[in-house]
């Protein structure tokens, strides 16, 4: 079978990611456009406050209208749990969809695809390289699921805390549809501290320590403030992740 | 003596023209899931066409596909692993399979009658006992046996001799 190189895929995929504005949290101007902070709040929990924006929590809803086909009963990828079996920390990200071009005003109805790499770096789909050797996963769909927006304008996932690649710092992969039409290719990042003590841990030791950071990752380095996760947690219960997504409608 | 153990492919191509339920659900959810996955890779250039895109966007392939293919998982469910539209020699649609392969073959987003896609379903080993006539004489169960036409879009995939899986625990034995 074909080999897919990954890397040029993924010199593509940032290709194509930059070529987009990214507008994640374009609305959060007024709010917090701080950097990752963090806070103990146990012996062992940890909380990392991103850059959502509390600010239009009162905006009114927005329908994005019907989906043209019905994609809900697909639980094949439609789906909240995307684990498929994969072992890591678990993860619950919730994102907030919201319009950064009417005071944040949720949008209900967006469809919203994500996907990140397994504790070890893989993507499903791929026959790739990685730490552990050549890994075909083609025709796999782990780790990869699409949400509709509720009429708060969130998506729920439940997943596990992603793994990284050479070349790379952990990341989760965002597209937000409206009325079929793409408006934000994004991804999400973790903080660098976070990254440090999920590594340390059993499930993801064995691949050690990434030396990319959000700082000199070449898809964050400029901008990764304004795609940090909030997050909060532990190594051992899990963690849970929130993000507003903002996009221009 | 039986003469090998084969894999079958069985190649179903559905367009604009396909009429049977399931292959319009096919369609229309892919051509739909095309529409919109498109998008990740054309970003609002002027590319229309799978063709345009592909070559434009290498990356687009596999990717492409194999994002459409999810729009289809639930639909290949329902099959329960029954190949749809291959019956054997009395008209049973019964011929398992175990894996399948989406292609995208041609498509359009201002034109969905350019759209044409195939699914390939691959079976688990049959014992080939015999070729009567344009027919296969197999067996999944032996010592029951069915019976399957030649025609377009089947073909078999894999095939070992039996002499050879017969010779295979001689061999093993002997190391």
């Amino acid at each position: 079978m074909e080999q897919h190189s990954r890397a040029k895929f993924l010199k593509n995929l940032l290709i194509g990611a930059t070529s987009v504005p990214i507008l994640v949290e374009a609305c959060s101007k007024s709010g917090s456009s701080s950097s990752s902070s963090s806070t103990s709040t146990s012996s062992s929990d940890s909380t990392y406050t991103g850059t959502s924006s509390t600010s239009c929590s009162a905006s009114p809803s927005e329908t994005a209208g019907p989906y043209p086909y019905d994609l809900s009963s697909n639980s094949a990828i439609f789906r909240t749990d995307i684990t498929e079996g994969k072992t890591g920390i678990p993860l619950t990200l919730t994102l907030t969809i919201v319009n950064s071009n009417n005071s944040c005003a949720v949008i209900s109805g967006a469809r919203v695809d994500i996907w990140h790499c397994d504790k070890d770096g893989y993507y499903s789909e791929y026959s790739e390289p990685g730490y552990l050797g050549t890994q075909d996963n083609t025709g796999k769909t782990f780790l990869r699921g699409i949400q509709l927006s509720d009429t708060n304008g969130q998506v729920k996932f439940t997943t596990i805390y992603p793994g990284w690649y050479t070349g790379r710092v952990t990341h989760i992969h965002v597209e937000v549809f409206v009325n079929s039409v793409l408006k934000l290719t994004t991804q999400l990042a973790f903080p660098d501290s976070l990254n440090t003590t999920v590594y340390k841990t059993s499930l993801y030791s064995a691949h050690g320590q990434n030396s990319t950071t959000n700082s000199n990752d070449n898809v964050f380095s400029d901008s990764y403030t304004s795609e940090l996760l909030t997050i909060s947690g532990n190594t051992t219960d899990g963690y849970t992740a929130t993000f507003k997504v903002g996009v221009p409608l | 003596m039986p003469k090998a153990t084969i894999r079958l492919a069985y190649r179903q191509i559905i367009d604009l023209r396909s009429v049977t339920p399931f292959e319009q659900k096919i369609f229309h959810a892919t051509y739909a899931e095309f529409s919109i996955q498109q998008q990740s890779f054309s970003k609002g250039r002027e590319v229309y066409t799978w063709e345009d895109i592909r070559t434009t966007f290498p990356k687009s392939d596999p990717a492409l596909p194999f994002k459409v293919s999810f729009a289809i998982a639930g639909l290949i469910s329902s099959l329960q692993n029954k190949i749809p539209e291959l019956h054997d020699a009395l008209g049973n649609n019964n011929i398992p399979f175990i894996q399948h392969r989406f292609g995208l073959i041609a498509s359009d987003t201002r034109d969905p009658a350019q759209h044409a896609v195939s699914i390939t379903y691959i079976t688990d080993e049959f014992i080939l006992n015999e070729i009567i006539g344009n027919q296969l004489l197999l067996s999944e169960q032996p010592p029951q046996t069915f019976q399957l036409k030649m025609q377009p879009g089947l073909s078999i995939v894999s095939y070992l001799p039996w002499e050879q899986q017969s010779r295979q625990p001689l061999a093993m034995a002997s190391l």
